[in-house]
This record gives C-alpha cells, sequence and structure tokens, in this order.
C-alpha cells in the first residue's frame, strides 16, 4: 500500500517515545503541577455561590476530562464565568497580592494543561494506566530507570518548570503595567457617563489599551516577520513571487486559459466526430452498393 | 498557530474586554496575562524557528556510509542512523525528527521517528529495514516539525538529505551437484561443455565407416583391421552454451508493490539463472523488451559479466513516467501528503497565496478548488512552470494528472492506485507484449549461433488463448536447435494449484481469491498445453522449482541430449 | 539596485504607517479630549499603507532570493 494513498500521514506518527525517562518525568511533573492549581482552584472556586459544590464538582470533571480531551482553552472560560458573575466590580485596581496568585495560578493551570496534553500526544502510553500498572504489579516496574537518570531528568524537569514559572511572573507584571498605563477613574461606577470624557469611561480604557496592545504586537510582528522572511529557500521565494503575481492577473489569465481550453475541447470533439462519420461511412452496414436499376 | 492557541486568544480578548467594560480587575488582569504571555512564547518561538532550524546539520549514515549514491541488493538489510547536530546553540524542545522512507523501504526494526523532549546538543536514532523490489531507492530527507511546549505553535520544515542507490535483484543460490567420478577423458576448459554431436572435440562420440574425405589420421586402425574394413573415428563436438534471458518490462510487469511485481519476480529468476550459468562458465546475454523498445545485453561470462547484467536489469526496472491516467480526487489526495511530508513550508499559506474568487459558492467545493490551486503553485515551482501554466493546471484535469503522476513517480511511488488506474484491458496489454516478444525472439534467432537457451520470461497469462501469435517465433526458436524454456511470472508469486479444499469459505475475499486461483489455473494449463506441444518447456511463478527448471533444460543443452533418458 | 530600491520605499512606507499609528494613538491618549472617530479614520489609512509597504518589502526581499540563487 502506498504511504501516500493511507489516510493518515506518515508525519503525524509522533507517538515514538514508549518509555523515555524524561517523558514521563516531564508528565509527572506537569500532572503535579494541575494537581496543586486544581486543589487551589477547588478551596476558592465559586465560595458563597448557591451550588456550589456541584460546580465544584463540574469544575473537577472538566478538569480530569481536559487531560485527555480537551485543551486549556475550556478551564480559562470556567474561570473567565466565575470571575465574571462573582467578582465585585471596583474601580480601585492595585494588583494586590491575593490577585496576583489568583492571576498565577490560572496561567499556571493553563501551562501544565498545555504541556501535559502536547507531551501526551509524543507518548504511547496513557501516564494513568501506565502507574496504574504499577500499583497492580506492585512496584516492579518503578525500578525500570536508573536511579540517576531520574534524578538527572527529575532536575531538569524542575529547572524547565522554575524557568516557565519566572516567564508566567514577568508576564503577569507586564500585563500589570500595561493596565495601569491606561488611567482608571475612581469615582465612577462604569454605568455613569462623563461629561469632560465625552463616552464611558470603560469603553475608554478598552479603546486606549486596544490600541496600545495593537501598536507593541504590530511593532513587534513587523521586525519578527521580515526577519524571519530573509530567511527563504530560493524555491519559496519563487513560489511567492508567482503566486502574487497570478493573484494579481487572476481574472485575466483565467478568462483566456478557460476560452483556449474549450477551443481545445471543441477541436478534439469535432475531430473525433470526423473520425467516427469515416469509420460509419466504410463499415459494410452502411456502405451505399450501387445497383443496376 | 493552532487551534488551541486560537481558543486562548479569543478567550483572552473577549476577557479582556468584559473585565475592562465591567470593571472587574482580576478578570481583566488574567485575561490580559494570557494574552502577554502567548506573545512571549510566540516570539520565542519564532527566535528558534529564526536562529535554531538553519543551524541544524543531519548527517545519515546507510551501512556505515554517507555518501549520497550507492549500491545495496533487494532483500538485504540495511542499517541507518541518523545524527543530528546543532551547530552552536542547544535545541529547545520539542523538535520532532522524521527520516522520510520511501515506498520501496521497509522498516524492519527501530523508528523513522525521534522525538527531542529536552534541551540537548545533539540527538542520534537507528534503525533497520530493507530494500523490496531492485531499481532505485532515494532516501529523500528530513522532514522537522518544530512545536513550542505547549503546543501553541508548530512549523515544518524539510531538510533535504538525498542519497539514491540502485538496488540490485536479489538471486537463490543454487546447490551445484558436481560429479565425483571422472566421466571423461581430458578436462574442457571453463566454459567449454561436451556436446553429443559430431565435432572436433577429445571424447569419443562412435566410430563409424570410413568416408572418402574424412582425415587420415581419425581412422580407427586397430578396429578396422578387426573389422577388416575401413572405420573412422567420430569425436564429439565441445561448444560453449550461451544463455539468453528475454525479460519483459511491460506496464502490466510494473503495477504493483515493490517486491510483488511480476518484474521483481522475473528478475529473481533471470538472476538466479545467471548466476548458474556464470558458474558453470556460461555466457549470459539478456534482451530487455517493454514499450519503449528493446535493449539487447551481448552474452558475457565471468563475475564481471554477471554484474553488468544486474546492473542492466536493475536500471531496466526503474520505472518509466507512468501511464496516463484521469485526473482523481485520490491522485490530488496523495499528492498533497507527499507535498505535506516533502514540500511542507512550499504549503504555507503566507508563501503559496491563492487568489480570491467568488465561485464555487459551496464550501466543500471551494476547500477542493484551494487545494488544489496549492498544488498548482508547487508543481510550478518545482517544474518550472509560468503563472499561466499555474492557471491551466487549475483548470485542466488531463495537465493536472500529468504532473501529479510526475509528482508521485519522481517521488519512488509505485505503480498502484491512484498514481495508475489498475485497467482490465490485461488482453490488449498481452498482445502488444507478444508482439513485442516475437521481434525480440526472431531478432535473436537472426543473429544467434548454435546451442543456445532462451529463457523466456514474458507476462502471457492474461492472453493465453491468442498464444498462437506467438508461436511461429518459438517454432523458428526451436528450429534451429535452441532451446526455449518459459517462466511466466504469477501475480500471487506462486504456482497457481486447482483448488482441492471443497469449502472455499464465504467472505468475498476468499471468493475472489478463489476465482482468481481457478482462472490462473485454466490460463496456465492452456498455456502449457500449448507451448509444449511444440517442445518447449513451461513453468509458472518465479519459486525454486522454475529455477531449477531453467537450470535442468541448461544442463541438457550442455550435454547435447534431448531428453533426461538418455535418448541421443 | 532597482529591487533595492524598491525595498527601501517599502520600508518607508511602513515607517509612514507607524507614524500614523502613534498620530493615532496621540487622538486618543488625552482623556479630555479624546478624538476617537478620526482616531480610527487614521489608524484604517495606516493599516492599509503599512499592508501595502510590507507587500513591496517582501517581494522585493523575494526577488533578491530568487536573483541571488539563479546562475
Amino acid at each position: 500500500m502506498s504511504n501516500y494513498t493511507q489516510s493518515k500521514p506518515h508525519s503525524t506518527d509522533d507517538s515514538v517515545t514508549a518509555a523515555r525517562p524524561e517523558l514521563q518525568i516531564m508528565k509527572a511533573a506537569n500532572l503535579l503541577l494541575i494537581m496543586f492549581c486544581g486543589w487551589f482552584f477547588l478551596t476558592f472556586l465559586y465560595t458563597g455561590a448557591v451550588l456550589n459544590l456541584s460546580l465544584k464538582f463540574f469544575f473537577l470533571a472538566i478538569l480530569v476530562l481536559t487531560l485527555r480531551r480537551w485543551t486549556g482553552a475550556l478551564l480559562l472560560a470556567l474561570l473567565q464565568v466565575h470571575l465574571f458573575f462573582l467578582e465585585p466590580r471596583v474601580a480601585d485596581f492595585g494588583g494586590a497580592i491575593g490577585e496576583f496568585v489568583w492571576v498565577m495560578t490560572t496561567v499556571l493551570l493553563i501551562m501544565a494543561v498545555s504541556r501535559f496534553r502536547t507531551l501526551q500526544e509524543k507518548d504511547e502510553h496513557s501516564t494513568v494506566r501506565r502507574l496504574l500498572s504499577s500499583v497492580i504489579s506492585g512496584g516492579t516496574n518503578a525500578h525500570e530507570y536508573d536511579a540517576s537518570v531520574i534524578r538527572r531528568h527529575t532536575a531538569a524537569a524542575v529547572v524547565t518548570s522554575g524557568r516557565s514559572a519566572l516567564l508566567l511572573v514577568g508576564c503577569c507584571l507586564v500585563a500589570l503595567n500595561l493596565m495601569s498605563l491606561v488611567p482608571a477613574d475612581r469615582t465612577i461606577t462604569g454605568l455613569n457617563t462623563v461629561s469632560e470624557f465625552r463616552l464611558r469611561p470603560s469603553g475608554y480604557r478598552i479603546i486606549m489599551s486596544g490600541l496600545l496592545l495593537y501598536s507593541v504586537f504590530v511593532v513587534s510582528w513587523l521586525f519578527i516577520n521580515e526577519g524571519v522572511w530573509r530567511r527563504l529557500s530560493s524555491s519559496q521565494a519563487g513560489i511567492y513571487l508567482r503566486s502574487v503575481l497570478l493573484r494579481w492577473m487572476h481574472r485575466d489569465l483565467r478568462m483566456l486559459t478557460k476560452r483556449r481550453l474549450k477551443q481545445r475541447r471543441r477541436t478534439a470533439r469535432h475531430r473525433e466526430r470526423s473520425v467516427t462519420e469515416t469509420t460509419t461511412y466504410d463499415s459494410p452496414e452502411t456502405r451505399h452498393v450501387p445497383t443496376d436499376s | 498557530m493552532t487551534a488551541r492557541s486560537r481558543w486562548l486568544v479569543l478567550l483572552g480578548i473577549a476577557g479582556f474586554g468584559l473585565g475592562i467594560l465591567r470593571g472587574q480587575n482580576v478578570l481583566a488582569w488574567s485575561s490580559l496575562t494570557v494574552l502577554v504571555w502567548m506573545f512571549a512564547e510566540w516570539i520565542r518561538f519564532y527566535w528558534r524557528v529564526w536562529r535554531e532550524l538553519p543551524q541544524l546539520k543531519f548527517i545519515r549514515h546507510v551501512n556505515d556510509q554517507t555518501q549520497s549514491t550507492g549500491l545495496i541488493w533487494s532483500g538485504r538489510m540495511l542499517s541507518v542512523s541518523v545524527e543530528m547536530v546543532s551547530g552552536k546553540r542547544r535545541l529547545s524542545p520539542l523538535l520532532v525528527i522524521h527520516d522520510c522512507l520511501p515506498e520501496n523501504f521497509e522498516l524492519v526494526s527501530g523508528r523513522s521517528t525521534c522525538v527531542l523532549i529536552s534541551r540537548s546538543p545533539s540527538s542520534r536514532f537507528c534503525y533497520e529495514g530493507r530494500a523490496l523490489g531492485l531499481g532505485e531507492l532515494t532516501l529523500p530527507g528530513i522532514h522537522l516539525t518544530l512545536q513550542d511546549p505547549q503546543g501553541f505553535f508548530v512549523t515544518e520544515r524539510f531538510v533535504p538529505l538525498k542519497q539514491t542507490f540502485r538496488v540490485l535483484p536479489t538471486y537463490a543460490g543454487i546447490n551445484e551437484s558436481q560429479p565425483l567420478v571422472k566421466r571423461m577423458n581430458s578436462l574442457p576448459q571453463h566454459g567449454i561443455h561436451r556436446l553429443q554431436r559430431a565435432g572436433m572435440g577429445s571424447e569419443l562420440l562412435e566410430l563409424r565407416e570410413y568416408v572418402p574425405g574424412d582425415p587420415p589420421k581419425s581412422i580407427a586402425w586397430k578396429v578396422s583391421a578387426r573389422r577388416d574394413m575401413l572405420m573412422t573415428r567420430q569425436y564429439e563436438s565441445e561448444v560453449p552454451v550461451r544463455v539468453y534471458l528475454f525479460v519483459d518490462g511491460s506496464v502490466g510487469t510494473r503495477i504493483g508493490g515493490f517486491g510483488k511485481r511480476l518484474i521483481d519476480q522475473m528478475s529473481y529468476v533471470a538472476g538466479s539463472v545467471a548466476r548458474s550459468a556464470v558458474s558453470a562458465g556460461d555466457p549470459v546475454g539478456a534482451i530487455l523488451f517493454d514499450e519503449r523498445g528493446q535493449q539487447r545485453i551481448r552474452p558475457a561470462g565471468g563475475e564481471r559479466g554477471f554484474h553488468n547484467l544486474l546492473d542492466q536489469l536493475t536500471a531496466f526496472a526503474v520505472p518509466p513516467s507512468p501511464p496516463a491516467r484521469r485526473l482523481s480526487p485520490a491522485l490530488i489526495n496523495a499528492a498533497m501528503r507527499l507535498c505535506g511530508e516533502h514540500y511542507p513550508d512550499l504549503l504555507d499559506p503566507r508563501i503559496n497565496q491563492v487568489p480570491f474568487t467568488f465561485f464555487p459558492i459551496s464550501p466543500w467545493k471551494r476547500h477542493l478548488v484551494y487545494r488544489r490551486s496549492l498544488l498548482a503553485n508547487v508543481l510550478a515551482g518545482l517544474y518550472g512552470l509560468s503563472v499561466s501554466q499555474i492557471i491551466e493546471l487549475v483548470h485542466d484535469d488531463r495537465m493536472m494528472a500529468q504532473f501529479t503522476q510526475r509528482l508521485l513517480s519522481d517521488a519512488g511511488v509505485s505503480w498502484m492506485p491512484p498514481l495508475v488506474e489498475t485497467r482490465d484491458q490485461g488482453f490488449h496489454d498481452g498482445m502488444a507484449t507478444m508482439e513485442m516478444l516475437s521481434t525480440a525472439i526472431a531478432d535473436s534467432v537472426a543473429t544467434a549461433r548454435d546451442n543456445e537457451v532462451y529463457v523466456i520470461m514474458a507476462n502471457l497469462m492474461e492472453c493465453a488463448t491468442n498464444i498462437t501469435h506467438v508461436l511461429p517465433a518459438i517454432k523458428l526458436a526451436l528450429a534451429r536447435h535452441h532451446r526455449v524454456v518459459f517462466v511466466f511470472p504469477t501475480p500471487a508469486f506462486r504456482r497457481p494449484q486447482p483448488l482441492r479444499t471443497p469449502d472455499p469459505g464465504t467472505s468475498a475475499e476468499e471468493l475472489l481469491e478463489r476465482a482468481e486461483g481457478l482462472r490462473n489455473c485454466n490460463l496456465a494449463d492452456r498455456l502449457q498445453r500449448e507451448l509444449r506441444r511444440l517442445g518447449a518447456k513451461v513453468a509458472l511463478s518465479g519459486e525454486q522449482e522454475a529455477i531449477r527448471m531453467v537450470l535442468a533444460e541448461t544442463e541438457l543443452a550442455r550435454s547435447g541430449r534431448v531428453v533426461f533418458a538418455g535418448v541421443r | 539596485m532597482f529591487l533595492l530600491i524598491r525595498e527601501v520605499a517599502g520600508w518607508l512606507l511602513v515607517l509612514a504607517a507607524l507614524y500614523l499609528v502613534s498620530v493615532g494613538i496621540d487622538y486618543v491618549s488625552n482623556p479630555e479630549d479624546a478624538r476617537i472617530v478620526e482616531a480610527g479614520v487614521v489608524m484604517l489609512a495606516a493599516m492599509g499603507i503599512l499592508r501595502a509597504g510590507i507587500l513591496l518589502v517582501r517581494i522585493s526581499t523575494a526577488a533578491r532570493i530568487c536573483d541571488r540563487e539563479q546562475p
């Protein structure tokens, strides 16, 4: 069977790292992180809501299912829904430590879930199944790897997680700074219109922050993309030039080509018909036999 | 950007907007943090694409050789190791390295893919496999998939690392039993055999009455005195036996997966017969014929001649451009998959731009047109087509089919659907093969010497009912005292047997297999009957038994006898 | 040389677009006199010019790469 005629392309066969220790250790580290964040949110989520316990169970179910099926976006949506309904609306914003911990845990949870899912895609065996088999076999599988190897990879996993957490702290602080760039009005509730602003202050804040984010994104996108663009190979550059030229002249060329093809088909049909007619004339059934009369 | 990151960005923007509008600061802050974090990851990812990817270097060792060309034998194990080294920095995860394998390569052990999970300066992976069919084997290069640890951004690249090998046919080692008893007075030169016909050899063939003109030194004086009449000694003839291999390379013999094509089977028989003949000192030649014409390889002996023959067989087995076929969705899909593996960077929508059109309106049809346009651009880049030809590719099915077939054929895809259509036109193909075969035999007889063995390997099963077309040429060869042996390859690579089991099974596959077996059996019977009546030998499939039959016939030719029973 | 001039022209367009973006931000940066509509128009114009500039730069770069690879 041809490789290229199979429904699954060869290149997607990534589950090839059956029992690599670093993969298992990294997965375990991310799982621990997810468990910690899950415990945090289960403790503080929906406190004060009417269906507190049911909502917590729902969150737990989504968290567990996310490890297998969905992405971290669903968890973010759940946390946003919680904040949307239960967070008090205050004009004053200082970035308290409690808020910082909440934000950090949210992003940490999304990061850990995304990483776990990515690593899971590269693994043939489920971590849960591996743990279960280890428990069933009485821990005989536990000594599969050398202790020094486990120690080395554990240290690497801790360093990687620490570095990522540092990046998240940085992102958190940058976001805080970006938010503080736009002045917050301390006297308004967000519902009344301020005459000197001529628009609702919250709307003004959205426009201002949106513009700021957009300009930062555009500048960085521009320089990064153009930098990468200079690394094009000659075949890539050739295809880009051809496709841009084609986009510009597409209508005219298409019209010409279609007309040419139609003409070619007509000629071929005509030739076919003439051949058929000749054959019919020559065939004994239709040949005209002159009679003496 | 993957779907995972798109959803997060969407939720981040929505959450940030709602948080600011409603004055809910933690909602706005957490959403903005997600956006900033994704932006930071994006910058890190692009940095890797920009700085790390171009510094990667790959070395592939095939049987400890790194040369771009080489020679291998089909069916023999190859050990391959791929080593990746980064120029300056340590490589960041995640990086999936996949050595693209052609269809003519079967992976036996190990993996051709490696996933880099932790930071490291180099990586290495090994695997073992073998070439399935003779011809050519090209390992095109390495497919890379670079991903960030969260799976938010993915990019694919292909690093060309082309190594092309000529795959020589394998052959069977036939045990040659050499007689222990001395059966002749003087040992003839290697490759010279005692032909039991009158000649100038050193072994006595018979005594006959003297005929005027016989040389006086051949008169057997003692016998003449005893019989009281002049008797002449008649000696055996000593001649070399030349083996000619007729190999059919028509379309029908090239269809199928590598290693299961009829041409693989025929080459196996040809290689085995040639090996045995060369061991016995007989020169071996070949006539390779297909739709392109016939190629004659002059008989040669020795190891050099044998390897030259194998080399020519290998070159002959490399598939030419496939027969034209209609464009089908399967053909486009196969080409797109190939492009996804070998040219992922050319499918990038920022580079490969597709012009906007209003029609067709249906999303499914729009998607098909979009894919076809992408493919047309890639084909134009690969084969140097102009912009107007790209438009023609998009709208002309025939041209698209032609270039798509060329792309797949160049990548070493076997002649199977969707690359070629398996038509039910075996009869017509067979008639053409018979024409070519008749011409080849007639040409060969015209230039032949005495005592040649013709081993004809051709796909004539499909037109067994009209075998009479090739019979005049065979009669001509037999009339010139050549030995003619037919080997008909069978698709199942085994001899069609009359089915003895009464219960054929109930599944459609089993019934189909039985029907095919019965049909082959009937055709084989008819062929054997017709050809044996003339005095030609017939063997079916490329089994060892067929090879032994050819060797037995060659042995008969060497001895000069007609049959094994000893009748002269 | 011709390609280089086109690339420089492209970068000039990009710079002009960035300048327009800064003008747009300036329009709304003062809360007491935020001219939202004007800022919107300027930003739209900036996006158009940016797009044109990037296209010019990319085409010139790609053409130079092709030119360099050809013998």
